[in-house]
C-alpha cells in the first residue's frame, strides 16, 4: 500500500501537468463555445483606437447588428497603436488575423499596399452597388461609393485598381474656446467668426489679468497650432495667384509654375495677395504666447486647460479628449476660423472664400482573406456605413460621420467641412537652399525681426539666384516614380502571362489603366515643368485671360449652331 | 536528416532507460511521441507544398510587383536554373531582368539588359520575347547611363518592336511610349506625332488605346497652340473612354475641368466650357475646383451678356 502511494506520489507531477492541460483545454473550449456557440458566425474586428468612445460605439453597433442577425457575434480586439503594425504583420502572416482590420497605421504605405494585395479581399463589387442597409432611404439606389461625402476617394488604391476599405469617419480642424471665460472677459456667448471682430475680442482678452495678476493669453499658439492657422486662414489671400501663375490651368500653382511666373514677371513677392498673408499672420500671432515658435502642442494644451489661454485650434480627433483633460471645469465651445468680410479694406479683395476642406473619410477597415466569413464581414461594414448607423456610431465616438446626410453631433457642428472654398497658392518650395532661406526669413518675420518688405526683398534675390538649380536638383530623381509604376506593370504583366487568380482579363484592364493614367504623360509633364522654369514656355496672355483671338472666336461662335451631342 | 533524428531518439531512449528505469518510461514515451508528432506535422505540411514550378511563378511576380525584390530574385533564379521547360525558364529570366532593372537601391541596368537578351535568345518568337524587347528598350529609356535618354535611338528601338511584332500588346505599348517622346515641347516633333497618331487612329478605329491616342494628340495640338483641335481631341478622348469602359472610370472630375478650361481659354467655345464646368459642379460637388467652376460659369454668363450687348468684355 505504502509502496503504491510512494509510486503514485512519483507520478504526481505528471498528474498535475496533465490535469492543468485538461483544465486549460476545457476552459478555452468553454470560452470559445460561449463566444461562438455552434452554428454562430463569429466576426472579429481589430483596430488601434483605444479611446473609450470608439470601443463603446463599435460595441453598441455590434449588439444592434447581432440583434438583426442572431447567428452572428462580433468581437473587438483593440491593440495599442505602438504595436499595431507588428501585431497586424504577425496575424496576417500567420493566417490568424481578425475578419476585419483597421487599415493605415503602424506600417509604411508600401507594406500596407503589399498586405492589402496579399491578405485582403477587394471590396469593389460591394462599393459599386447600393448599400442594402440603405433600403427605404433616399440612398436606396445609390452606389455605396456615392453615399460618401468624399466619394470613397481614399478607399481606392490606384496601384491595385480596387476599392479595398470601408471608411467610417471624417476629421477636421477648428477653433476651441473657453466659453465661460469668454463670457466673463468679454460678455460674449460665442466667439465672433468675422475677422475684425475676432481680433477685437483677442485684444480685449489680452488686456485683462487673472486673480494671480497674470495676463490672459488670447490664443494658445505653438509651432504645432501655427500650421493649422496658416492652412485655414493665413494662406487664403494667396489663392488668386493661380490666375497669374497656373500655367497648365489645373487649378493649382506648382513650384515650377511659381518659379516660371516670377522669372517672367507675371508675379513677384510684392504681389498684394502674398503681402496680405503676412499681414494677417502678424495680426493674429500678436495674440499667441511670446516665443510661440518654440512651444509644443502639449504646452498649448496646458495653457488652455489651465485657463491661462482662451482659444486653441485642434482637430475632431482631440475634441472629446480635450473635454476630458479640462475635467469639465469649464464649458468648451467650437467655432469656425474667422473670415474677413467682403468689404474688408485689407483682405476683402483677396479672401474669396473659406479654406476648402477636402472631405476625407478615414477610420477605414478591410476584410481579410483569411476570414471564414468574408460575406458576413463585408455585410457588417456595410451596416456601419449606412447613414443611420454611421450617424449613431460617430455620435457615440464624437467624430464626424462619413455618409451624406448623416447628422453631425451638435457639439461638432462647426466641424462641418467647407466643400466650397479656396487654398493657398504661394508655392515657393523648390527644395535646396531656396527653402532653407525661406525658413530662415519667415522665422525672422515670425519673431518680429524683419517686416514683409524685407522678407520679400531678401527672398526674391535668393529665389532668382538659386531657384533654377534647386528645382533641377529636386527633379533629378523624377524617374523614380516611373520606375515604381513600371514595377506595378511588371507584376500585372506577369499575372497575365501565367494567368492570375483574378484572371488575365482583369489584370489587362488594370494594366492599361496604369499605362494610360500614370505612365504615359509623366515624361511630358516633367519636360513642360523644366521648360517652364527655364523660361521656354512663355504664355501670353496669363493662363486665365483670353487672348484677343480667343475672344473674337468666342463671339463668332455664339451665332453658330453648337454640336448637339457631347460625351455624356 | 531523418537518419540523424532516429539515432538521437534511440540514444535518448537508452539514456533514459539506464538512468531512471521504470520511472522515466512515461517521460520517454512523451518525448518520443512529441518527436514523432513534430515529424508527422512536418511531413504533412511538406506534402501540402505546391509540387510544380509553375505555381511559383505567380508568387515571384507578386513579389516583384510589391517590392520584395530579394524574394523575387530567389524565386525567378531558382526557376531559371532548375526548370526543364523552356517557356518557363524564359519567363523566369525575363522576370529576373525586370527585378534588376527596377529594384532600388540596388538596380543594375547593365545586368538587366544582359538578362533580357539572354531570355530573348531562348525563344525569339515567343509571346514573352516581345515583352523582353520592350523591357530592353525601357532600360535605355528610363535609366539612361548618360542621364538623358538618346531619344532618337529609343524611338528607333520602339519602332523595331512595332515592326517585328505589330499585333503584340508590347508593340502597342511601344507605339504609345514612342509617340510620347515626340511631345516634349518641340513643335516639329509634335507635328510628326500628330500624323503618326492620325495614321494609327485610321488603322485601329476600335482600339482600346483610343483614349490614350486622342490624349496624346490633344497634347500635340496644345504644343502647336491649336486650341480648337486640342478641344476636339479632349472630347474624343472622353467619348472613347466612356465607350470602352461604359462609364466605369472612377473619377472624371479632372477630365471635365481640363475640357472646360481648354474650351474657355484655348478654343473660345463658351458653350462647351460652360457645359463641362456645370458637369463638374453637378457630378463632383465635393471636388476642390467646384468653387472655381462656379466663378467661371458666372464669368461666362457675364461675358455672354456683354457679347449680346454688342461689345467685348
Amino acid at each position: 500500500m505504502i509502496r503504491r502511494l510512494v509510486h503514485l506520489s512519483r507520478l504526481l507531477p505528471f498528474v498535475v501537468i496533465v490535469s492543468a492541460f485538461i483544465w486549460s483545454a476545457v476552459t478555452i473550449y468553454l470560452r470559445r463555445s460561449e463566444e461562438s456557440p455552434p452554428g454562430v458566425i463569429v466576426l472579429r474586428i481589430g483596430h488601434w483606437q483605444l479611446e473609450p468612445g470608439v470601443r463603446d460605439g463599435l460595441s453598441e453597433l455590434a449588439r444592434e447588428y447581432e440583434a438583426l442577425h442572431p447567428n452572428v457575434r462580433v468581437l473587438q480586439e483593440a491593440i495599442p497603436e505602438a504595436t499595431y503594425g507588428q501585431w497586424v504583420s504577425t496575424q496576417l502572416i500567420g493566417s490568424t488575423a481578425p475578419d476585419i482590420l483597421q487599415i493605415g497605421n503602424g506600417l509604411p504605405y508600401p507594406v500596407w499596399l503589399s498586405y492589402l494585395s496579399r491578405y485582403f479581399t477587394p471590396l469593389t463589387s460591394a462599393v459599386v452597388r447600393p448599400n442594402p442597409y440603405a433600403a427605404g432611404t433616399s440612398l436606396a439606389d445609390v452606389p455605396l461609393r456615392d453615399t460618401y461625402l468624399d466619394g470613397m476617394r481614399n478607399s481606392y488604391y490606384e496601384e491595385l485598381q480596387e476599392y479595398m476599405t470601408v471608411p467610417l469617419s471624417q476629421f477636421a480642424v477648428r477653433i476651441f474656446y473657453n466659453r465661460d471665460l469668454l463670457k466673463r472677459l468679454t460678455g460674449l456667448n460665442e466667439l465672433p467668426t468675422e475677422y475684425r471682430a475676432f481680433l477685437s475680442v483677442c485684444e480685449q482678452i489680452a488686456k485683462q489679468t487673472n486673480e494671480r495678476g497674470e495676463s490672459y493669453i488670447s490664443i494658445a499658439g505653438s509651432r504645432y497650432n501655427f500650421g493649422m492657422w496658416e492652412g485655414m486662414l493665413f494662406d487664403l489671400p494667396t489663392f488668386s495667384a493661380y490666375r497669374r501663375a497656373d500655367a497648365n490651368r489645373d487649378g493649382y500653382v506648382g513650384s515650377d509654375e511659381m518659379f516660371a511666373a516670377v522669372s517672367d514677371g507675371r508675379i513677384n513677392f510684392t504681389f498684394d495677395g502674398f503681402r496680405a498673408k503676412f499681414q494677417m499672420m502678424r495680426e493674429v500671432t500678436r495674440y499667441f504666447p511670446t516665443g510661440y515658435t518654440g512651444l509644443s502642442r502639449d504646452e498649448a494644451v496646458f495653457l488652455f486647460a489651465q485657463q491661462r489661454a482662451l482659444i486653441m485650434t485642434t482637430g475632431t480627433w482631440d475634441a472629446r479628449g480635450l473635454v476630458e483633460q479640462t475635467n469639465n471645469t469649464f464649458q468648451i465651445g467650437v467655432a469656425d476660423f474667422p473670415l474677413p468680410a467682403r468689404d474688408d479694406p485689407a483682405y476683402g479683395r483677396w479672401v474669396e472664400g473659406p479654406a476648402y476642406e477636402r472631405p476625407s473619410a478615414q477610420f477605414s477597415f478591410g476584410v481579410t482573406r483569411s476570414s471564414q466569413h468574408p460575406e458576413a464581414a463585408t455585410d457588417f461594414l456595410l451596416f456601419l456605413a449606412s447613414r443611420q448607423r454611421n450617424e449613431q456610431l460617430n455620435r457615440i465616438i464624437g467624430w464626424i460621420p462619413a455618409i451624406r446626410g448623416a447628422a453631425i453631433d451638435p457639439f461638432l457642428q462647426a466641424f462641418q467641412p467647407h466643400l466650397e472654398g479656396t487654398w493657398g497658392n504661394m508655392n515657393i518650395n523648390l527644395g535646396g537652399e531656396t527653402i532653407i532661406r525661406w525658413s530662415q526669413l519667415t522665422s525672422l518675420f515670425q519673431v518680429g525681426q524683419i517686416d514683409y518688405d524685407e522678407l520679400a526683398k531678401q527672398f526674391e534675390q535668393a529665389y532668382r539666384t538659386n531657384g533654377l538649380r534647386d528645382y533641377q536638383d529636386l527633379q533629378r530623381d523624377w524617374r523614380r516614380g516611373l520606375l515604381i509604376n513600371e514595377q506595378m506593370l511588371a507584376g500585372l504583366r506577369g499575372r497575365m502571362l501565367v494567368g492570375g487568380s483574378d484572371g488575365p482579363a482583369d489584370a489587362q484592364t488594370k494594366y492599361e489603366s496604369i499605362v494610360l493614367r500614370r505612365q504615359l504623360f509623366s515624361e511630358i509633364g516633367h519636360a513642360r515643368g523644366m521648360q517652364a522654369v527655364q523660361g521656354q514656355l512663355l504664355r501670353s496672355p496669363p493662363p486665365y485671360k483670353h487672348s484677343p483671338e480667343v475672344l473674337a472666336r468666342m463671339k463668332a461662335r455664339l451665332n453658330v449652331i453648337r454640336p448637339k451631342e457631347l460625351p455624356r | 536528416m531523418k537518419a540523424a533524428s532516429a539515432v538521437q531518439i534511440s540514444i535518448a531512449v537508452r539514456w533514459f532507460g539506464r538512468r531512471n528505469g521504470m520511472r522515466s518510461r512515461a517521460a520517454v514515451l512523451l518525448f518520443t511521441g512529441s518527436i514523432i508528432g513534430v515529424a508527422g506535422i512536418a511531413l504533412l505540411s511538406n506534402s501540402r507544398r505546391p509540387p510544380t514550378r509553375s505555381s511559383e511563378l505567380p508568387t515571384a511576380w507578386h513579389c516583384l510587383q510589391f517590392g520584395e525584390f530579394d524574394r523575387a530574385v530567389h524565386q525567378f533564379q531558382s526557376i531559371a536554373e532548375t526548370s526543364t521547360d523552356n517557356a518557363e525558364r524564359q519567363q523566369a529570366l525575363y522576370g529576373l531582368a525586370l527585378v534588376y532593372h527596377l529594384r532600388r537601391p540596388d538596380a543594375d541596368p547593365a545586368k538587366a539588359a544582359g538578362l533580357f537578351d539572354q531570355a530573348l535568345r531562348l525563344s525569339p518568337d515567343s509571346v514573352v520575347a516581345a515583352w523582353c524587347r520592350l523591357g530592353r528598350v525601357r532600360v535605355d529609356h528610363l535609366t539612361p547611363s548618360a542621364g538623358t535618354p538618346d531619344y532618337a535611338a529609343v524611338r528607333a528601338a520602339y519602332q523595331a518592336i512595332i515592326d517585328t511584332t505589330p499585333d503584340h500588346p508590347a508593340a502597342r505599348e511601344a507605339f504609345l511610349y514612342q509617340q510620347a517622346t515626340l511631345l516634349l515641347g518641340n513643335a516639329d516633333e509634335a507635328r510628326s506625332a500628330v500624323s503618326s497618331l492620325d495614321a494609327y487612329l485610321s488603322r485601329h478605329a476600335d482600339s482600346s488605346l483610343r483614349p490614350a491616342v486622342y490624349g496624346l494628340r490633344a497634347t500635340a495640338h496644345s504644343i502647336l497652340q491649336d486650341g480648337d483641335a486640342e478641344l476636339t481631341d479632349r472630347l474624343a478622348a472622353l467619348k472613347a473612354s466612356l465607350e470602352i469602359d461604359g462609364g466605369r472610370a472612377s473619377d472624371l472630375s479632372a477630365t471635365y475641368w481640363q475640357i472646360a478650361v481648354t474650351a474657355d481659354f484655348a478654343a473660345g467655345d463658351l458653350d462647351i466650357a460652360r457645359t463641362y464646368y456645370r458637369r463638374l459642379v453637378d457630378e463632383y460637388p465635393t471636388d476642390p475646383r467646384v468653387f472655381m467652376a462656379k466663378q467661371s460659369i458666372a464669368r461666362l454668363d457675364a461675358m455672354e451678356q456683354s457679347f449680346a450687348a454688342g461689345g467685348l468684355p
